[in-house]
């Protein structure tokens, strides 16, 4: 049965999708980490929230909502992945003591003349953020897209992952140590920074 | 609680705090900028320009979809 308010749907629906697109697709190729992917990523969550548009219950919501649906879309192509690798362990970090690089370079001696953490973030490239962002184990690496990458609150990440709010907190706590950790080795590799030997110890 | 903070999830009243103590503490506050300025290049690389091509591919897909919105909940 075709009715008159579809293609007035169809629309409203194409108009709130198109400038989402540049983000709709940063994401998905963070989540799928190859082109390909992600424009098959965004076009079957597009697909999808069509189907289900009639679920949605406020259309100022239609943002984290459309997001919810690519992280589904990537998720249940993985979710046998991810049901495994959440419980294992990665490496030592903690929601407490996470690794950071702002605790590797901050000195205080030199807090009139000097500021190390800022000439770090400004020699970072994108590419060194997109690279450490897709080294994340699949569990954090949704949790920072969603929140850090699209600045989603973490009630509505908690909602597009299906998981408490408290788990959003831990896994992004974790995800940004590990990413912390990425930047600071690709630092050390490239020759951005040296190890200090009053360097804490890597603990 | 720091991240909460940037994050903009802290509660109201705790908020307030922070804020207060990062006026005295020259630490912290550094800290919090470190973060802050990470927090928004990281925010940068969650857009990317799409190609012409990709957004018709698009504009298509949804011309093309077919019938009007189900109720159905979203499959998980």
């Amino acid at each position: 049965m075709h009715e008159p308010t579809s293609e007035v749907e169809r629309a409203w629906f194409a108009a709130e999708v198109e400038p989402l697109l540049p983000e709709l697709y940063g994401a998905a190729l963070r989540l799928a980490r190859n082109e390909t992917d992600a424009e098959d990523l965004v076009a079957e969550a597009v697909a999808r929230a069509w189907t289900h548009l009639g679920t949605l219950d406020r259309r100022a919501a239609f943002r984290g909502w459309l997001f919810r649906i690519l992280t589904n879309c990537f998720l249940s192509e993985r979710r046998a992945g991810i049901a495994r690798v959440s419980s294992e362990p990665y490496g030592d970090e903690s929601e407490e003591g996470g690794f950071s690089i702002f605790d590797r370079l901050h000195q205080p001696i030199l807090l009139w003349w000097g500021n190390p953490e800022r000439e770090f973030l400004n020699k970072l490239l994108r590419e060194d953020l997109e690279r450490a962002v897709d080294a994340l184990p699949d569990p954090f690496r949704v949790a920072v897209v969603l929140a850090d990458l699209q600045g989603l609150s973490y009630k509505e990440t908690a909602e597009a992952l299906a998981v408490p709010v408290g788990t959003v907190r831990s896994r992004l706590a974790r995800g940004r140590s590990l990413l912390q950790r990425a930047l600071w080795a690709h630092a050390l590799d490239v020759g951005l920074r040296s190890e200090r030997k009053e360097e804490k110890p890597d603990v | 609680m720091l991240a909460q903070f940037l994050d903009g999830e802290l509660e109201h009243a705790r908020s307030e705090d922070l804020e207060r103590h990062l006026e005295v503490c020259r630490s912290c506050c550094s800290r919090a900028e470190f973060e802050r300025v990470l927090k928004t290049q990281l925010a940068g690389v969650g857009r990317r320009n799409v190609e012409p091509a990709f957004v018709e591919r698009i504009r298509q897909l949804i011309g093309e979809l077919p019938g009007r919105p189900s109720k159905d909940p979203p499959a998980r």
